[in-house]
């Protein structure tokens, strides 16, 4: 049973998967931290956890061969629905 | 419709934004006798605008019945859930009006009625998601030539049940955004409820003048 | 080969599915952006209570569910190549090996509410609950959906007919699930790992 012509969409799940092995890890360490660092794991584990939206909206759902004004709008809503998160986050952690 | 309903609930008797379902006896009654007339007024005008949305109900039926052939299933669906729709509407109006039309009841009174009006106004998700259900479906379904709707309105009255499903939690909760002055369980409904609303207009134009005459 | 194949060849832009499911999806993706901004909003207004609450949480099962929604959709991804080739019968048995993680992942979801409604926590227990309640089932909806429109999926391929439409509505019904999984990929971490 053959799977694929191209082992790409293997390569991006095998690095889904470290990555979010890699992000509980953070997140299970970031239990024993204080201070500042707590808001930098933070936004290190959400940046990965969008950087891995990305890597399934172009390879699993083809968006890098679709035409541009959807893959915009895709990329368009990783930005602004991780700057959200994230500005929301540090302004109330701020004020 | 829409601008009968939007003077009547929001200017006259300032329902938008809702009253916090925090409130107690004492601060209801107060706000229905302090704007008695502005909500009986505006309840008014919200009843006519409920008569204009029964013809568009029953054109978007007549639409699906095109798609459908028959038997008219989703047509009748459709019909069935707007019907409700309109009827479910009716209920916290007349409550409103009720609570109005004698404001120096007791408190306790005229806040049972008060919340029985905004829990019914957005909780009874059912209807809505139906009909949006019946409508996108008969799209979908559509085998004729000539496409009486295009297929992405059938799309987006998916997406719209969707946002009106949190409405239904607003029973738990008295603050927060899933309350029923709540982020998510009225600004999200209404304002996906006006999407809907001119994007169906829209489709419906389109769909007549694309009728063959006869 | 079908329309879809030649396309791709040439290496033309090629949109999966239909323009409507799209707008589905981008519409269905704004609204969860607005509820996980919502979240981060009353995370930040009581940091204390959230990350109490979120130590109770069963992280493992949460992990073990991420990582079962990134094995379907990749599932998903190949069972997609094998329609275009062609291959309906491997594609209908790649789906069913997504329609299976989809239902371990719902299994697990079951356990991990019980488990808690069982330790006395609802959704009103407290506002970090509330949302972790409402937005992981809304999220569970959208699973059980995608669960039955991968059964519609595999119905199609067990159809002897082939062309370009069936590839188009397995195509949607692709897309929907990486949703769904890309949703669970935010959801994750947002609720069970920052603090």
């Amino acid at each position: 049973m053959k799977f694929s012509e191209s082992p790409k969409e293997l390569i991006v799940w095998l690095s889904l998967f470290a990555l979010t092995i890699l992000s509980w890890w953070l997140g299970e360490a970031q239990g024993g931290i204080t201070g500042h660092d707590v808001e930098m794991v933070t936004t290190a584990i959400m940046l990965l956890g969008f950087f891995k939206v990305r890597l399934v909206g172009m390879y699993f759902m083809e968006l890098r061969v679709a035409p541009a004004p959807l893959r915009l709008a895709f990329d368009a809503w990783v930005v602004i629905a991780c700057a959200a998160i994230l500005l929301v986050y540090w302004q109330v952690q701020l004020t | 419709m829409g601008v009968l309903v939007t003077i009547g609930w929001w200017l006259l008797a300032r329902f938008v934004p809702p009253p916090l379902p925090s409130w107690g006896g004492q601060e209801i009654a107060g706000m229905f006798a302090a704007n008695a007339t502005g909500i009986r007024v505006g309840m008014i005008f919200m009843i006519a605008g409920m008569g204009f949305f029964m013809p568009f109900i029953a054109l978007i039926s007549a639409q699906i019945h095109r798609m459908e052939g028959s038997p008219p299933v989703l047509a009748y669906t459709q019909l069935l859930a707007g019907a409700m729709s309109v009827a479910i509407v009716l209920f916290p109006v007349m409550f409103w009006a009720t609570a109005a039309f004698r404001p120096d009841r007791d408190p306790q009174l005229i806040l049972m009625l008060n919340d029985m009006a905004w829990l019914i106004s957005a909780m009874p998700f059912a209807p809505a998601v139906v009909q949006n259900i019946a409508m996108g479906a008969a799209i979908l379904g559509d085998k004729s030539p000539a496409r009486i709707m295009p297929r992405w309105v059938a799309y987006m009255n998916f997406w719209m049940a969707v946002l009106f499903l949190p409405a239904g939690l607003m029973v738990f909760f008295k603050t927060g955004p899933f309350a029923w002055n709540g982020l998510l369980s009225f600004w999200l409904p209404l304002v996906a409820f006006g999407i809907w609303f001119n994007v169906m207009i829209y489709a419906l134009l389109r769909a007549i003048q694309q009728q063959p005459d006869g | 080969m079908t329309d879809i194949t030649a396309t791709m060849a040439r290496c033309e832009p090629h949109m999966p599915g239909e323009p409507g499911i799209w707008i589905f999806i981008m519409g269905d993706m704004l609204v969860f952006a607005l509820f996980f901004s919502v979240f981060a909003f009353y995370r930040g207004e009581q940091p204390a209570l959230f990350s109490a609450s979120q130590a109770t949480l069963n992280t493992g099962l949460g992990l073990t569910n991420t990582l079962l929604l990134l094995t379907s959709s990749w599932f998903v991804v190949e069972a997609v190549k094998a329609v275009r080739r062609g291959s309906g019968k491997l594609s209908c048995r790649l789906f069913f090996l997504a329609f299976l993680c989809g239902l371990a992942f719902s299994g697990i979801k079951l356990v991990e509410y019980n488990e808690k409604i069982a330790a006395g926590i609802t959704l009103t227990s407290n506002d970090f609950f509330m949302f972790y309640y409402i937005f992981t089932g809304l999220h569970f909806v959208h699973v059980i959906i995608g669960l039955v429109m991968l059964v519609f999926v595999m119905l199609t391929l067990a159809r002897p007919a082939t062309g370009e439409q069936k590839v188009r509505f397995v195509e949607v019904g692709a897309s929907y699930w990486h949703m769904v999984d890309v949703l669970w990929i935010v959801l994750f971490p947002l609720i069970y790992l920052v603090k």
